[in-house]
């Protein structure tokens, strides 16, 4: 497959799967300003960002915290941020507006369906503003948002030929996963410790915002403890969002596009495979008491999920040329 | 005049008040639907009493519909003017244009033998130049064109062919069906005419079968034979490549579309790479060698080491290991030379030259600036004619004479005058008229059609084209950047 193509294949996956983490971190907030004290909004919204790793765009996260005309105001302008603003790249218009152009310019390359799917799912939400939405139920149009990712990855499932494409498709999508649970779970561990006295409806969020609340129940308990939630999001190997799950697919794909490269110089997901040997030998020996030892292997994880990148562009997207081509 | 429901009797109080009751004819412009009677004429009989049994709100329903799914499969262009990043639809008349297989033939052979003078003439001017030599064209007039490619000469293409792909833009007048310009660069539409064609046969499904209409669809794989022809090696299976500026390319949806039906990767300069003189293309598996290049990049962007030295979109080295055949491309560069609007009036006189033949299609009646006395009749009727730049296409740098204002027409003057070897004038043309839809039933608006011939080892042509439409009532500008759109073309039985 033409390089450049896989390249665009491999951030549909990306984007895709942000437009839908994003759509779910704001769909918990969104609920969370119904019902939940002013301190529980503002901790959500200063997780979410750090997840993001972004900033508000003019808006100072500690400020007017007793105020809650204040807080509602911003409530408005954070989601209008994270939902519609062009220039936030992780917004969840942006995101599914970056997908679409990627497809747009490798549309030989995704099958028709993959391409209507994705391109009216764009068309129905791009003239849509949050004040058109807001007063009615804005979660509504972020559920139609995350719904139409899913839909998306249901057809390119059933309608892609396996080839490189649908590998670097899926690899997007498994890294992009990956970086995105392990980011919220240090985040969300460095606002609320293990070992402080928390409130349930915290760890219950975070599960929310994966969707994950009734397998949680029916694996562990109704009870959300802290340590049972971070194993499930970041170990479970059946739980198809947790950054183990994810990771072994990566790895699984890696294989397979090096299968047919044994020459291949810079074997890609060496990382990778070091932090799946993070989950074998230093997951379980941890401290589960001691959360500085659980965010660094979280960490780890994370970096090596971000280094990713720069092998996949090394291998098969940018490689150098070298002095003989095959004939 | 009113068109009686039973196409019989124009003045028929009883008729039934429906699509084509306020359908008017004009004696000045050939209808393609209905003879100066007012009756259809036979092969468009069918058709007529089709739409009549159609509720004129479902015709448009169903051109609404129409509409949504281009914008759906993004089946869109935009235009170059424009600074935004717009996708925009090319409108789509839902009413098809039908032509008669007899008059189609003639079309198919008067195609067929135009393009294969222009490629005689090609390989001439680019090796012996016999034809300048023996006076049938001033040298001048080629050697200072600007789209004459010094880099061609010498070059010996395999059989020959220098344009595999042609648009040819035809006109139809009392008189019968006219050449207007021939597409020798990178002719486009032909996505357009595939894509009218679907939509119009899954709404008109029934009367599409009833009248059997020529298949068109066999189009991309007819283009892939083409170019598969062209490869400099006898491979079983070459690797063909259509080479893209682009994304935000007016045309990108098309390049896309015809990678597609070819089943070929579409590429843009960056993917490609020139290694000893073979073209490589960057795949997640290394490099793999192609063999032929449909390009949709200008002459003077394939290969900034032959040609524009600052071109982002080209290849370097591109042009070199074309000149060692290592690769073909198509079309070649410099055909530019042959659709070169001053050269467009000796095309029948280059067909006399080289098939000894009288041209089957005619051109329309051109008078070349750059001679004193066409220059002088061009000044004296320009509010009669149309003028234009020889080496503009898409319908810029154009002046409709009879609907540019004195003040326009007299700044157009004083240009002539500057460069009068770059303007060609032609007389207002009387284009045919087909029926539209509008929201008011159906109207009379002028259409040109742009069939698509193409030529590797033999001579093909998918019985049809892209029909362009003028959809302004009156507007003779059928480009689809300026207000332009599009109908199907059914070539059907007599």
């Amino acid at each position: 497959m033409l390089s450049r193509n896989a390249y665009g294949l491999y951030w549909i996956g990306r984007y895709m799967e942000r437009a839908s983490f994003v759509s779910r971190l704001i769909i918990d907030q969104l609920r969370a300003i119904q019902d939940r004290p002013i301190e529980d909004i503002h901790a959500g919204w200063k997780r979410l960002y750090t997840t993001l790793g972004t900033q508000p765009v003019s808006v100072e996260l500690d400020q007017n915290m007793d105020e809650e005309h204040f807080m509602l105001a911003d409530v408005f302008t954070l989601t209008d941020d994270l939902v519609f603003e062009s220039y936030n790249p992780d917004a969840v218009l942006s995101c599914l507006a970056t997908a679409r152009e990627n497809a747009r310019q490798i549309r030989n390359n995704i099958t028709y369906e993959m391409w209507t799917c994705l391109n009216v799912a764009y068309l129905e939400m791009r003239d849509v503003r949050l004040q058109d939405i807001w007063n009615t139920q804005p979660e509504d149009f972020l559920t139609k948002a995350a719904l139409a990712v899913r839909t998306f990855n249901g057809v390119a499932d059933s309608t892609m030929y396996r080839d490189h494409g649908w590998l670097f498709l899926r690899v997007g999508i498994f890294q992009e996963r990956t970086i995105n649970i392990t980011s919220l779970l240090r985040s969300h561990i460095n606002l609320f410790p293990t070992s402080e006295a928390h409130r349930e409806w915290n760890w219950s969020s975070l599960l929310g915002i994966c969707e994950v609340r009734s397998a949680f129940r029916n694996q562990y308990s109704i009870k959300f403890n802290p340590h049972q939630v971070i194993e499930f999001l970041f170990a479970d190997e059946k739980l198809a969002i947790s950054a183990y799950s994810a990771l072994t697919k990566i790895q699984h794909i890696l294989s397979e596009l090096t299968a047919n490269h044994p020459d291949q110089k810079n074997r890609p997901g060496l990382q990778i495979r070091n932090a799946l040997a993070l989950f074998e030998d230093q997951w379980p020996n941890r401290n589960k008491q001691d959360d500085l030892q659980t965010l660094d292997i979280i960490n780890r994880v994370n970096h090596a999920c971000q280094l990713l990148n720069h092998d996949l562009e090394q291998n098969y997207f940018f490689y150098e040329i070298e002095d003989t081509p095959p004939a | 005049m009113n068109i009686a429901s039973d196409g019989t009797d124009q003045n028929n109080t009883e008729s039934v008040k429906g699509l084509f009751d306020d359908y008017s004819l004009d004696t000045r412009f050939f209808d393609e639907m209905f003879s100066s009677d007012g009756k259809p004429y036979p092969h468009c009989e069918l058709l007529w009493k089709t739409l009549h049994q159609i509720p004129p709100d479902n015709l448009l329903k169903m051109q609404s519909q129409v509409e949504q799914s281009f914008r759906r499969d993004g089946i869109t262009f935009s235009v170059a003017s424009e600074t935004s990043k717009l996708e925009r639809i090319i409108p789509i008349d839902c009413l098809p244009r039908l032509i008669s297989m007899k008059d189609w033939n003639h079309i198919d052979s008067g195609l067929k033998q135009r393009l294969k003078a222009l490629n005689l003439f090609l390989h001439d001017i680019y090796n012996d130049a016999k034809i300048l030599n023996d006076g049938v064209i001033p040298i001048d007039m080629i050697y200072g064109c600007p789209q004459y490619r010094p880099e061609m000469r010498g070059i010996g293409l395999p059989q020959g062919v220098h344009v595999s792909i042609c648009g040819t833009d035809l006109v139809r007048d009392t008189d019968g069906f006219k050449v207007l310009e021939d597409n020798l660069r990178v002719p486009s539409g032909v996505s357009y005419m595939l894509a009218n064609r679907k939509a119009v046969k899954s709404n008109l499904r029934q009367l599409f079968r009833q009248y059997s209409v020529q298949s068109i669809e066999q189009y991309g794989a007819l283009l892939r034979q083409t170019l598969n022809e062209l490869a400099p090696y006898n491979t079983d299976n070459p690797c063909v490549v259509v080479l893209t500026p682009g994304v935000y390319n007016s045309a990108f949806y098309e390049h896309v579309f015809l990678a597609r039906e070819m089943g070929v990767e579409i590429v843009q300069g960056q993917d490609l790479l020139v290694h000893n003189g073979f073209v490589y293309m960057r795949t997640t598996s290394g490099l793999k060698r192609v063999d032929v290049i449909y390009r949709r990049v200008d002459d003077m962007y394939i290969d900034p080491l032959t040609f524009m030295p600052d071109s982002q979109l080209g290849v370097p080295g591109l042009f070199h290991a074309f000149r060692l055949g290592n690769i073909a491309i198509a079309n070649a560069p410099g055909t530019g030379v042959a659709d070169d609007k001053s050269v467009y009036t000796y095309v029948p006189d280059i067909i006399r030259y080289y098939l000894a033949e009288e041209p089957i299609l005619s051109n329309v009646e051109t008078y070349l600036c750059r001679n004193p006395d066409g220059l002088e009749y061009t000044l004296d009727n320009l509010d009669k004619l149309v003028v234009k730049m020889v080496g503009e296409s898409g319908g810029y740098g154009m002046l409709v004479g009879p609907h540019a204002t004195p003040e326009a027409r007299d700044e157009y003057a004083r240009e002539i005058r500057n460069d009068p070897a770059n303007f060609i004038a032609q007389p207002t043309l009387d284009l045919s008229r087909m029926p539209c839809l509008t929201p008011h039933g159906a109207a009379p608006r002028h259409v040109d059609l742009r069939p698509f011939v193409l030529q590797a080892k033999e001579c093909n042509i998918v019985p049809g084209g892209f029909c362009r439409v003028a959809l302004t009532e009156g507007s003779l500008v059928v480009n689809s950047s300026q207000g332009g759109g599009g109908k199907d073309f059914w070539v059907v039985m007599d």
